[in-house]
């Protein structure tokens, strides 16, 4: 199928991270991993993705601060015509780090928030003291005039908390929230225990379609959980479709793709299925000839449910939970509820 | 929004594409879309809004910035963008 350009690309720009989430995708430790791509390598990578044609370049990690020259990477990503954002814990956005990332030109930033209260927030994030140094780090960006949104993952336990701390979102000024489902992908992988059940992620899915009905201003955005544009479409009048809702998943490969420190490209920070290597390969060959993306774009080779389903150009099942229990990138998604029937359009 | 009736599924398929703009952005684009399309179905003395019509609209009356994206989405929910009449971007 055709290559159109991705809408956005993330660099995971280090595995160095002060923090050791339970989650953590990147797997992402206290050092840098032995193959980091050095600044030159990163530049060139960023003017790769220009290339692609992609608008916006998300900058994460790891903890995208740990890395000395990263306020020389979003400048030059706003150099080659991207609008740079970034995904941070926030721990370490003093008053100067937010204002150099401003002066960078850094468009806005999604903070990873896992709790509403401390107590889960640190437990998760494995450092106490964590919550307090990521509100800090809020309030500095607020402060600096830099947009932000405030980024829960999912998890089963504490999932209920998510609209707490959308609450808090709102309260702070974040322009949207973007929650994500645990995946086990990476570290998420050693506690799967966190993953939620499939009654879990239908009540949150009700709840998620009221706020965003609720809501005017604040943007609502879910990743890992395609599922949710079907239950729109079913639950929501289409005027408030058109005005109100974002359909952000899956995106991986057809709108989307994501590379690592060392230079590994993935579909999806979340769907580790090797797509190509940039040092081997430019990240334009790679988007545009990488096979796994091509299985990926062709929709009508989804198998099972997924190949039967009306909504699969839209939906397609979470490719990133089938791929880490499968290893398929095509079968279908049995974490899938909605019945046969119900996915006719 | 709409003034005249459009083939459901293409209709379907347009609020799909669409889906993943931001609800501003997105606002602005359905409306000139619909407006363009529903132009050129009638021009062509057609009661309904097809497929050719969408994709004309796409080519020649989006902005020359926004004009490759929208071809792209309309890719992406299995339109054929390449059977409509239009100027290439």
């Amino acid at each position: 199928m055709k290559a159109t350009a991705p809408t956005l690309v993330s660099f995971a720009v280090t595995r160095e991270c002060n923090l050791k989430c339970k989650h953590c995708y990147s797997q992402s430790i206290d050092s840098p991993h032995p193959r980091e791509l050095d600044t030159a390598e990163a530049r060139r990578l960023i003017g790769q993705i220009a290339e692609t044609g992609a608008r916006l370049i998300i900058l994460d990690g790891g903890e995208p601060l740990m890395r000395s020259d990263i306020f020389e990477l979003v400048r030059h990503a706003r150099s080659v015509g991207l609008t740079p954002v970034m995904g941070s814990n926030g721990t370490l956005i003093t008053p100067e780090a937010a204002m150099k990332l401003a002066d960078a030109g850094l468009e806005a930033i999604a903070i990873s928030l896992d709790g509403a209260d401390a107590e889960t927030h640190d437990a998760f994030r494995g450092l106490q003291g964590a919550w307090e140094q990521t509100l800090q780090g809020i309030e500095n960006i607020r402060q600096a005039g830099i947009s932000f949104q405030i980024a829960p993952t999912l998890r089963h336990g504490c999932w209920e908390q998510w609209g707490a701390i959308a609450d808090k979102a709102k309260e702070w000024g974040a322009k949207a929230v973007e929650v994500f489902d645990y995946i086990p992908a990476g570290r998420g992988e050693e506690n799967a225990e966190f993953e939620m059940t499939i009654e879990e992620r239908r009540v949150f899915i009700r709840e998620y379609i009221a706020r965003q009905r609720a809501e005017d201003e604040m943007i609502y955005r879910c990743v890992g959980l395609p599922q949710i544009w079907v239950e729109v479409e079913k639950t929501v009048p289409e005027d408030e479709v058109l005005t109100k809702f974002v359909r952000s998943c899956c995106a991986a490969g057809t709108r989307y793709c994501c590379v690592l420190y060392d230079g590994t490209v993935y579909p999806c920070m979340v769907l580790q299925k090797k797509a190509g290597d940039v040092r081997e390969q430019s990240l334009v060959d790679i988007w545009q000839n990488s096979e796994v993306f091509q299985i990926l774009r062709d929709r009508n080779g989804l198998e099972g449910k997924c190949g039967r389903c009306d909504y699969r150009h839209v939906c397609g099942g979470a490719r990133c939970r089938v791929y880490a229990k499968t290893g398929s990138l095509t079968a279908e998604d049995d974490a899938c509820w909605f019945s046969e029937e119900e996915l006719k359009r | 929004m709409r003034s005249m009736p459009w083939d459901e599924d293409l209709w379907r398929k347009l609020k799909d594409a669409i889906s993943p703009m931001p609800p501003f952005v997105r606002q602005r684009a359905l409306s000139t879309i619909v407006e363009a399309s529903e132009a050129l179905a009638q021009e062509r003395g057609s009661e309904v809004v097809e497929e050719e019509d969408l994709v004309k609209t796409a080519k020649t009356k989006m902005p020359a910035l926004a004009r490759q994206r929208m071809l792209d989405a309309l890719v992406e929910v299995g339109i054929n963008v390449e059977a409509a009449e239009g100027t290439e971007p």
